[in-house]
């Protein structure tokens, strides 16, 4: 007997994510889910906007990491709520390790949550969390062949940061050729080349996302 | 490395499948993996080898197939394989298309016996 089924093996995933997605809606929350390898600077750079925009815009951070609490004491330590996800192995967050996360924060009183995804440019691609939108960085000591390494995680994102520009002529990195090839992936795809460190170049990034979550709140 | 709770919701649905259809064995699966997804076809195989010895679908063969990425151009409306993560239309050039194969994950066929 041959029983033709097609069935989405991820859709165990996707109801949670169409469940938190409806929680972010329903609280008029802008989510975000910040993916990049590991190091390339995602904590650093929720450091940086949890300065800048921490006394603007009521945000708060999901921090997925395989182990330890570090990156969550991090962004605390600016004092932005923040949750701590370990995936005790786990190569990528799932829909269900977020809702469970949202338990313990106060929705009512937030406008913005960035999810720190675990460090890896593949897996987290294929798993929706409920975000409105997915945002790679990639750092320039990591090449600029990336894009056409691993278009999913490109294709699939609102915007790039392209981040350690600091440290560019070190590096060998072709800015041209990365932002080319990305937007040969992503043709609108918004890229924001910063130094998360040096808190250079944070501007037109923070013009973004206030953009993004105004518009949330004036259809609250 | 995450085959392994594709494995596990893959299993899962063939389960559900078998018993829906009256099967009390199963022999064999087909499932479809985008280019596009992160799916490694030989790791997923083996979790799935691994997961699959108390259950109903404890013989059973799984084939993965792989979808190469396809996309549409809604500019010139021509269908056409894209090659090199070469997102962009390969007839008039328009960058912004639609990807309508490759992205899919899904289990497409259960073979058994009732
Ligand atoms: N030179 C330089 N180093 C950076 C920059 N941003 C982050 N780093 C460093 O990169 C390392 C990894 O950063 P982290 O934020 O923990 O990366 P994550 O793993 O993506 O969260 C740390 O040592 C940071 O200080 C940057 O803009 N320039
Ligand atoms: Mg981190
Ligand atoms: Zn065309």
């Amino acid at each position: 007997m041959e029983v033709k089924v097609v069935s989405n093996i991820l859709k165990a995933n996707e109801l949670i994510a169409e469940a938190n997605r409806q929680v972010f809606e329903r609280a008029g929350i802008y989510a975000l889910n910040l993916m990049s390898s590991p190091g390339a600077g995602k904590t650093t750079l929720l450091e940086a906007l949890a300065e800048e925009l921490g006394s603007e815009i009521r945000m708060a951070v999901i921090e997925g990491d395989i182990a330890t609490a570090a990156d969550s004491e991090r962004i605390a330590a600016k004092g932005v709520p923040t949750v701590q996800i370990n995936t005790g192995g786990g190569c990528h967050l799932e829909a269900g390790m977020v809702a469970r996360a949202l338990d313990s924060l106060p929705l009512s009183e937030l406008d913005l949550i960035i999810i720190e995804n675990v460090g890896n440019l593949v897996c987290p691609a294929d798993f929706s969390l409920g975000e409105q939108d997915k945002a790679l960085i990639l750092s320039v000591s990591e090449g600029s062949d990336k894009p056409k390494k691993y278009p999913a995680m490109f294709r699939r994102s609102s915007f790039l940061v392209i981040n350690k520009i600091d440290l560019l002529d070190r590096c060998n990195f072709n800015l041209e050729k990365a932002v080319s090839d990305a937007r040969s992936i992503q043709p609108n795809l918004d890229i924001f080349p910063l130094s998360a460190t040096k808190r250079e170049g944070l501007a037109p990034l923070i013009d973004w996302l206030r953009q993004k979550v105004e518009s949330i709140k004036g259809r609250r | 490395m995450h085959e392994l709770s594709i494995a596990m919701s893959l299993l899962e649905i063939i389960e559900r499948t078998a018993r829906a259809n009256g099967m009390s064995r199963v022999t064999k699966v087909l499932v479809k993996a985008g280019e596009l997804t992160s799916v490694e076809p030989e790791s997923l195989s083996f979790c799935f080898n691994e997961i699959k010895k108390e259950s109903i679908a404890a013989s059973a063969e799984l084939l993965v197939e792989v979808v190469p990425l396809q996309g549409c151009c809604p500019v010139c409306g021509s269908d056409f394989d894209i090659k090199d993560s070469k997102l962009f239309c390969s007839m008039c050039g328009n960058r912004d298309i639609r990807i309508i194969a490759g992205e899919e994950l899904c289990l497409f066929q259960v073979e058994g016996e009732s």
